[in-house]
């Protein structure tokens, strides 16, 4: 994941923002008690997507305790206490991390394929300990590999589509949400999952455009660009609104999905969830599309005071 | 049965008006149009008939207890709306692509796409490119959709269909973006531009509200 499904912080109340920051701390305790705490590195805010949408789903309301952190053991923080949608996100993220550096090696070169090498054993060791702990996540694992070697083969045949380019992702993150519930509440969360897991390609996508149009490396938006006979920046700039719409629409289908869940107004997660899928995305859609080519910053400076990663 | 009430999220005691602004939030809040080609329309579709149950239920009882609230306050809405429902059918259309509408009508989009897919390059016309989309929308590819009506509307401006198609995405996805864009802060611009304005008000009025302009 990428770090781009973040509320827009100025527009939550304390209370709210207090509660954000809980789940994302409790998210990384999770990932460090859970699995190890070389995965909590890995976190990123769209973790803390996965498990409000998760509980929100499943009833759960989850428990906010004072403890401590690895980061800063000196001072406690508030947490959400470990429960079964941070223990899930805690071993689909180790399954996430080690495909991701597989992912890498395949895409690298030199001694930065050799560092990813070496990075993928104890990757590989967070993912089997995710596995023994939870037996039921191996269709998940299966999944995962399978969608991420459809994209992989998308993206060397060149595929000209963000859509189709994005649909491999997508499908993961519906699979990820749903994972485990039941009837309704899978489906919602299958449709939440596969919206956002879009969001987050086509967004990643036209955050690196510039980048990749330099390097070579593959990216839908250039691919387009090129086929047009212009700079992907002159692309992202002529087709914003398409862009902008695409993104604004899977939002509003994840929304209105949300909507349909018994109860969700009243879950505390619901204020951050709504704020994170109708300002929260359009605004660093916005951020992305207004500066293309100035790598966007994927930590949001209100939040990074005492969250050590993004 | 689920109380109505409840289900509307109101008390026992609401005033009529209530009741009816509670059902139209609801009703909106799970209008059809939301869930146009999403694979959640049929659990809308329930939601949207128990609110529609309940406010009946409710306008019922108070009518036969004599209470002087209206009972013609009922949400209308359009079921068609979206691009893949609100097709007309045209003579004109090669069989091929009139069978294709009918696919779309009846849900059997991925049939339809093989069809489309299937018609050679050089025979791909404003209506194909306008069938094409319809298909993708319904799977979500909202930039290749907007860009295939884009082609087609291109390729016959005078087709309204066409035009509607392009232009409900446009909307849908500005309604929505319409929470965003409707916050922002009040910059110092703003500001002055409002003392500014006050202080002519109060001039024409005889008086004085910044003595420096």
């Amino acid at each position: 994941m990428f770090g781009y499904l973040r509320p827009l912080t100025a527009e939550l109340r304390v209370k709210e923002y207090a509660y954000y920051r809980a789940v994302y701390c409790g998210v990384c305790k999770s990932m460090e008690k859970n699995v190890s705490p070389l995965l909590s590195m890995t976190l990123r805010y769209d973790f803390v997507l996965l498990v409000m949408v998760r509980m929100l789903l499943s009833g759960e309301t989850g428990t906010l305790r004072p403890m401590r952190c690895l980061a800063n053991p000196l001072h406690k923080k508030t947490m959400l206490a470990d429960c079964d949608a941070l223990r899930y996100t805690a071993h689909t993220a180790a399954l996430l991390t080690h495909y991701g550096v597989l992912d890498n090696i395949a895409d690298e070169h030199g001694i930065k394929r050799f560092a990813y090498r070496i990075l993928s054993v104890p990757t590989s060791s967070m993912r089997k300990k995710a596995l023994r702990l939870d037996p039921a996540l191996l269709p998940l694992d299966e999944t995962m590999h399978a969608d991420l070697t459809a994209l992989s083969t998308l993206e060397q045949s060149g595929e000209m589509s963000p859509d189709a380019a994005a649909e491999p992702f997508g499908h993961l993150l519906g699979i990820m949400f749903a994972h485990g519930l039941t009837e309704t509440n899978r489906r919602i969360a299958e449709t939440v999952g596969t919206a956002v897991g879009r969001c987050i390609y086509l967004l990643d996508a036209a955050d690196d455009a510039p980048k990749d149009e330099v390097s070579g490396a593959y990216n839908p938006f250039v691919m387009q660009a090129k086929s047009d006979g212009i700079s992907v920046i002159d692309y992202l700039k002529t087709h914003r609104e398409r862009i902008e719409n695409t993104v604004l629409l899977s939002c509003r289908s994840a929304y209105h999905a949300l909507l349909l869940a018994d109860g969700c107004e009243m879950h505390p997660a619901w204020s951050c969830i709504d704020n994170l899928l109708t300002l929260g995305i359009p605004h660093i859609t916005k951020q992305i599309l207004d500066h293309p080519g100035q790598a966007l910053s994927k930590k949001d400076p209100s939040l990074a005071d005492d969250s050590p990663k993004s | 049965m689920t109380d109505p009430y409840k289900v509307l999220g109101v008390s026992r005691d609401a005033a009529d008006d209530d009741i009816k602004k509670a059902y139209r939030a609801l009703a909106r809040k799970y209008h059809p149009d939301n869930y146009a080609g999403s694979d959640l329309a049929d659990l809308a579709g329930e939601k949207m008939k128990e609110i529609n149950e309940a406010y009946d239920t409710i306008q019922r009882e108070r009518a036969n207890k004599g209470s002087t609230g209206s009972s013609q306050g009922g949400y209308q809405y359009n079921p068609g709306g979206t691009a893949g429902s609100s097709y007309a059918g045209s003579g004109a259309s090669a069989p091929t692509l009139n069978r294709i509408r009918i696919l779309i009508n009846s849900g059997r989009f991925s049939e339809a796409g093989i069809l489309l897919d299937s018609i050679p390059a050089g025979e791909r016309g404003a209506e194909w490119n306008y069938l094409k989309g319809c298909t993708l929308l319904q799977r979500g590819w909202y930039h290749d959709a907007q860009k295939y009506f884009e082609i087609a509307c291109y390729m016959d401006p005078a087709n309204a269909e066409y035009q509607a198609a392009l232009q409900n995405m446009r909307t849908s996805a500005g309604q929505y973006g319409k929470t965003y864009t409707n916050i922002g802060g009040c910059s110092t611009c703003d500001l002055c531009q409002g003392l500014i304005c006050a202080d002519c008000l109060c001039e024409c009025c005889g008086g004085d509200l910044l003595r420096c302009c």
